[in-house]
């Protein structure tokens, strides 16, 4: 196996892996999102955003050429394609965490707005108090 | 393989990432910048003005990486292709950046009467 092959075939389980990943999240996000963002014309946009982020992060450590070097002995082959895989793994690892971090930031604001509408509203279904005595 | 035909397989490939990616954006970017635009002109001037620079930033990523290539035909390649898919992936950065700034400011002022 020669170096091209090596690392088109280690940048093709990449591409699909991001595939996949992409396509199992993308239905559950686009709930969440609607959820979140209170219009379907701004959860799309942050859905294909998302899932974009997602895709060319996996690709571009899928592309990673950090364990290859110029000689290109069997050994070192293998020894960088295991490094490519690596790098691929903790970048879909990665930017899945930054997307999760995100979203509870966001489900957290929602939360606490939710929270203030609601004392507003019993504020507002309060009587006013008594006017206080006249001297 | 030559160099040449690494080349131009890493160029179609980070062709096809870049048409994916304007497909898969363009139309949710359309619909949430009429939201936040209020109308249609000015949504498609900031559309059109995003697929540009996209288009443009990711040329000079191209570039870049064919400037920054390593000895070795399959690495230079691979150099190649990863400096596209950042300079895409910087693009679609700013594209967020814009529309999570103006969506924070709310939408756009209607149109003066007359103008």
């Amino acid at each position: 196996m020669d170096l091209t092959l090596t690392f088109s075939l280690v940048a093709a389980i990449g591409a699909a892996a991001t595939a996949l990943v992409v396509l199992l999240l993308r239905p559950h996000l686009h709930r969440l999102l609607l959820d979140l963002c209170g219009s379907p014309a701004r959860a799309g946009f942050w859905l294909a955003a998302t899932l974009l982020g997602l895709g060319l992060c996996g690709l571009l450590s899928a592309t990673s050429t950090l364990g290859y070097s110029d000689d290109g002995t069997p050994h070192e082959l293998f020894l960088g394609g295991v490094s490519q895989l690596r790098v691929l793994l903790i970048g879909l690892l990665g930017s899945l965490v930054v997307v999760a971090w995100v979203l509870g930031v966001a489900i957290k604001g929602l939360q606490q707005r939710a929270e203030r509408h609601a004392y507003l509203d019993a504020m507002k279904r309060v009587p006013p108090p008594p006017a206080p005595p006249q001297p | 393989m030559s160099l040449g035909v690494l080349t131009a397989a890493a160029l179609a490939v980070a062709a096809a990432a870049l048409t994916l990616c304007a497909r898969v954006l363009l139309r949710p970017l359309d619909a949430v910048l009429l939201e936040l635009c209020r109308e249609r002109h000015r949504a498609e001037f900031w559309t059109h003005m995003v697929t540009t620079c996209m288009v443009a930033g990711t040329l000079v990523a191209a570039l870049m990486g064919v400037l920054a290539a390593p000895a070795q035909p399959a690495l230079a390649a691979a150099s190649l292709l990863r400096w596209t898919l950042l300079g895409i992936a910087a693009g679609l950065a700013v594209v967020v950046a814009v529309v999570a700034a103006m969506g924070r400011r709310g939408p756009c002022p209607p149109p003066a009467e007359g103008g």
